[in-house]
């Protein structure tokens, strides 16, 4: 799992910078930002959008692919925010790499995102064809 | 179980038989496995009777698509030549009679000046001259005498034999007809002599003349405006009546059941003796009309053996405008659930579905494509909107015609208003029957007819079972 | 968005290795000094340093400086007994020695050789319990010629006592006006020399031997000396491998990281930055219980040095913890971990070998003598007053003493860091 992280967000960041800090990023950082926000919270708020606003709560109000590109860009918005959070958490030294990294974790929530509604998007009574 | 026949003669008979289609439209239950509608009425530019044959054409179609088991559509209304399974295409392929080549006037019909003298002298007793010169076209414009010869002549019609041919034990029959009118008045008497005799030389005679046949004759309950140069003058309609009362008493044997209906004339129709603008607006009186016919089918076989069953027909509560409140519960309880049903779905159809593009459901059906290119789409709207015959039309006539019959408000966008007098009782927390709630219902029924392959069937399915639904667990009883 | 909010929540950080250096062995210090023996040579060479004009000397001042330190302690120091040495050890009241010290030395004895009252003290005046404060200008005059080239050998032998006991001895340097005639010890190759009267334009040396087990040495420096002296050098002190570490995130180059929080292996996810000798990191040491003469600036930058295998490093720099905190564009999280540290040495690797095996780095420091005592040390001393503030042979004196003691003969540490490539 910890590979898997390092892989996606180095791929698209690169190395940890400065690389003093390599080892809290590789070891702990990306998993745990990764584990926590691209499949706990990523999962979490695509059952609820799924499950609680087009299911639970009796309305088809929020079924519409706009609806779901907003529970996205506030699960990317969440990753971004918890990603620079838990570096400052962790006493990360401060450089434009907290930012890249949290951008990166942002666009990966999205692309979690997409794959979670695809896997659990069919059940859904409201949304089972959103966001297509 | 078996089929139903039914003749409708003349103009009645198609208005009947148009209320007829609307209930079955609606899903209200007939206990016949098909039911055959005959549209016995010379004057084919009737336009009572072309939207008559408009509608049941679409609701053919509509019920291809719909099955048996969608609710909506449900019986199956056939063509009589549909009987026909080795199509060699004896009869026309319409519900109608095929009176065909009597663009004569009655004078040519009965060949009057080939007749001898005496015979002419007789017959100018019997007919008026308006009588002998008159096109049969139109058909028989309140003379039953003249209908009488004419009709007659149905006896020998191809249709007739086919429909003899397709006869079988158990099957039964139901004539609707007006005592007031011609083709009607004259015809009912005829038709039933006929099929009770047993040595018509018809295929099947023995069947038929022991067939279980049910009746409505509607008596006046509309006036005529008087027109001087009119050949019908409805205040001859009462004495007509009276007159062919009395004969039905003493020469109509073998009827099973026998309805009656009738109104009092309040604002009289346009007078127009037939054609293309003998169009009326549907009435209440026709829509019960229709109800005998479903009820004719209620009554099992042992009920109908004996004596002849008389029905009338009341209201609870008078009233110039009807709605359900203003029915008995018999009849709200067979028609209340299906119209409301259909009128539910109708409504939501019309005025709500195309703003669900990106609904659950809506995108499960592709229903944007659907709409652009499905034909059954094209006529469904078409069944449900067209200006001279869907349902709304009728809905509309109706509501207006006099007396009126408005069991919904069709002026609403508000769905929990839907039916008159019965508004959905809501709350902060039930918000009653809304477009919203609909959409929820119908992603889920979506989801839970997946079994059901055909989007279309599947679509009326969904729109049966979701106001179904409503109708039970949000409407107020009717 | 908040890119300054970031970098100010680091700066107050406390950070969490205060533990970092938790591992570290303090030098061995002893609770208590049972006897203090202050022992002043009182020859007539030492007399210029206790001139009895009115004129102070810094000997005067920093000797009373020294009993008064000595005598302050209670708690540390039970029994405090004062002696002279001429040509014996004497034991001398304490006023006497006062008057002595601040008045002038007024009858200076017969010189003995420096071996002598060596030898006496190791064998008589050393022991469990004991520590010798022997104060003396150590110009020794060997009496034979051909004893000149033995200086070494004859403090080695004097002092072989001291090996078995297994004590230590501190050596500290002074300098101080000098009134009065200072005997030279001559030359090296063997010239006489005469007495300068009047002497002396330059300071003179004299230096201050604490002897005694390790650990009361040290109790004994802190407390007698407690400012620096201006030189210094300890022999005989236990070797300990001094804690050190590589510093993550200061004084660096290139792309490693260090593979846990020890800091002796470095990870370096691409080699090639090894071979082109693009990495560089600084390893921080705590050289505090080395001996002091070790743990100077210029010590270890003249003479560490790095051995590779499978790779070649060099010492780029040696820096005081200090100079290297004010110097450096540190990383805040390295503060903490910087002051459990007295120098850094800063290493450049300029190759490797095989890029599949890790490169084993070895930083070692050889033992030799104090480089200040080159500059303290002369083979002449007969024009005292140009030669300046030399004494005559100090380095084979050292030597001697250092000679004592086998483990002066092996590296002061042998440290190992390792570079891998991280998989």
């Amino acid at each position: 799992m910890k590979n898997i992280f390092r892989f996606l967000y180095e791929l698209i960041i690169g190395r940890p910078e400065p690389p003093m800090e390599t080892p809290l990023y590789r070891s702990e950082i990306f998993p745990d930002v990764g584990g926590i926000t691209l499949l706990l919270i990523t999962a979490l708020m695509v059952l609820i959008y799924y499950y609680v606003l087009n299911h639970l709560i009796q309305t088809a109000r929020f079924s519409h692919w706009y609806h779901w590109l907003g529970v996205l860009l506030v699960n990317a918005a969440i990753a971004f925010g918890y990603a620079v959070y838990y570096c400052r958490l962790n006493e990360v030294t401060p450089d434009s790499y907290v930012y890249w990294f949290a951008f990166a974790n942002a666009f990966y929530s999205a692309v979690f995102f997409l794959l979670f509604s695809l896997l659990f998007k069919w059940r859904s009574n409201n949304a089972a064809r959103t966001p297509f | 179980m078996s089929k139903l026949f039914i003749f409708g003669i003349g103009g009645t008979g198609a208005r009947v038989l148009r209320s007829f289609g609307m209930l079955m439209a609606a899903g209200v239950g007939i206990r016949a496995d098909r039911v055959i509608p005959i549209i016995v009425d010379p004057d084919t530019q009737n336009a009572d009777l072309n939207r008559t044959v408009e509608m049941l054409k679409s609701y053919k179609r509509l019920h291809a698509v719909a099955g048996e088991e969608s609710g909506f559509f449900k019986t199956d209304i056939s063509k009589l030549a549909d009987m026909d399974s080795r199509g060699d295409g004896r009869v026309k392929d319409a519900f109608t009679f095929d009176f065909g080549g009597i663009n004569q006037s009655f004078k040519e019909f009965i060949h009057f000046n080939e007749m001898d003298p005496d015979t002419q002298a007789l017959v100018q007793l019997l007919y008026t001259q308006d009588n002998l010169n008159s096109p049969l076209t139109i058909g028989f414009k309140g003379s039953p005498n003249v209908g009488s010869v004419v009709l007659n002549k149905l006896i020998n019609s191809p249709e007739l034999r086919f429909f003899a041919d397709n006869f079988r034990r158990g099957d039964r029959i139901f004539i609707i007809s007006s005592i007031f009118g011609g083709t009607g008045a004259a015809g009912f008497p005829l038709l039933l002599k006929n099929l009770r005799n047993p040595n018509s030389g018809l295929q099947n005679a023995g069947d038929i003349s022991t067939a279980l046949i049910g009746a409505i004759t509607v008596k006046p309950y509309f006036g005529l405006q008087t027109e001087n140069e009119s050949v019908i003058d409805s205040n001859a309609f009462i004495t007509k009546t009276r007159d062919a009362l009395a004969y039905y008493k003493n020469n109509l044997d073998g009827i099973n059941a026998l309805y009656y209906i009738a109104d009092n004339p309040d604002t009289p129709y346009e007078n127009r003796p037939g054609g293309a603008s003998q169009r009326n607006d549907a009435h209440l009186v026709e829509l019960l009309a229709a109800l005998s016919i479903v009820d004719f089918m209620e009554y099992e076989e042992a009920d109908l053996s004996g004596n002849t069953l008389y029905h009338e027909y009341g209201l609870r509560q008078d009233s110039p405008n009807i709605t359900f409140e203003h029915l008995y519960e018999e009849t709200t309880h067979r028609i209340g659930q299906q119209l409301v049903k259909f009128m539910l779905f109708a409504k939501y159809y019309k005025d709500f579905i195309k703003e669900d593009a990106g609904k659950n459901y809506y995108k499960a059906l592709n229903l944007d494509s659907a709409f652009a290119n499905d034909s059954f789409h094209k006529e469904l709207r078409h069944f449900l909107e067209n200006r001279q015959w869907g349902f709304f039309a009728w809905l509309d006539e109706l509501s207006r015609n006099k007396r009126s019959f408005v069991p919904f408000n069709l002026s609403t966008s508000d769905l929990n208003l839907l039916v008159q007098g019965k508004p959905v009782s809501r709350s902060f927390f039930n918000k009653g029957i809304t477009h919203d709630g609909f959409v929820v219902r119908l992603n889920k029924e979506e989801k839970q007819l997946s079994s059901e392959a055909n989007p279309n069937r599947k679509f009326i399915k969904m729109f049966n079972h979701v106001t179904e639904d409503f109708y039970n667990n949000k409407m107020p009883t009717i | 968005m908040c890119l300054s909010a970031c970098s100010n929540g680091d700066d107050t950080s406390s950070g969490s290795e205060s533990t970092a250096c938790g591992n570290q062995t303090p030098p061995p210090l002893a609770e208590q000094l049972d006897t203090v023996n202050i022992i002043i040579e009182t020859s007539g060479s030492m007399k210029g340093f206790m001139p009895t004009q009115n004129r102070q000397t810094a000997f005067q001042q920093q000797v009373d400086d020294l009993l008064a330190n000595a005598e302050g302690d209670k708690d540390n120091i039970r029994r405090l007994r004062l002696f002279t040495a001429q040509n014996n050890i004497r034991p001398i009241g304490y006023d006497h020695f006062q008057s002595m010290l601040r008045q002038g030395l007024a009858k200076a004895g017969n010189s003995t050789p420096i071996p002598d009252l060596l030898s006496q003290i190791a064998s008589s005046y050393s022991g469990t319990g004991q520590v010798s404060v022997f104060i003396s200008d150590f110009i020794y005059s060997p009496p034979n010629e051909r004893d000149r080239d033995y200086i070494s050998n004859d403090i080695r032998r004097a002092l072989a006592p001291l090996q078995a006991k297994g004590l230590a001895v501190a050596v500290y340097g002074f300098t101080s006006e000098f009134q009065g005639t200072f005997y030279p010890a001559g030359s090296k190759s063997g010239d006489d020399a005469a007495p300068v009267t009047n002497c002396c334009e330059t300071e003179v040396p004299y230096y201050v031997w604490i002897i005694g087990a390790e650990p009361s040495v040290r109790l004994a420096s802190n407390i007698l000396i407690p400012g620096n002296a201006p030189v210094a050098m300890q022999a005989g002190f236990d070797r300990s491998e001094p804690s050190y570490g590589v510093i993550p995130g200061s004084g660096r180059s290139g792309s490693w990281y260090l593979a846990d929080a020890e800091g002796k292996t470095i990870f370096v996810d691409n080699t090639q930055e090894l071979r082109q000798g693009e990495v560089s990191f600084t390893v921080g040491l705590n050289l505090e219980a080395l001996p002091t003469q070790y743990a100077t600036k210029e010590y270890l930058s003249e003479h560490l040095e790095v051995e590779g295998r499978n790779g070649r490093a060099q010492v780029q720099d040696v820096m005081s913890a200090q100079a290297f905190s004010e110097g450096e564009r540190l990383n805040a999280k390295d503060r903490q971990l910087l002051e459990c540290y007295t120098h850094l040495v800063k290493i450049q690797v300029t190759g490797m070998g095989d890029r599949n095996s890790p490169i084993a780095l070895n930083m070692s420091l050889p033992a030799q003598n104090p480089d200040w005592t080159d500059a303290w040390t002369t083979d002449d001393d007969r024009d005292i007053n140009e030669t300046g503030a030399r004494t005559f042979a100090l380095n084979e004196i050292l030597e001697g003493l250092r000679a004592l003691y086998p483990n002066e003969r092996e590296a002061v540490f042998t440290l190992d860091l390792s570079i891998r490539k991280a998989n």
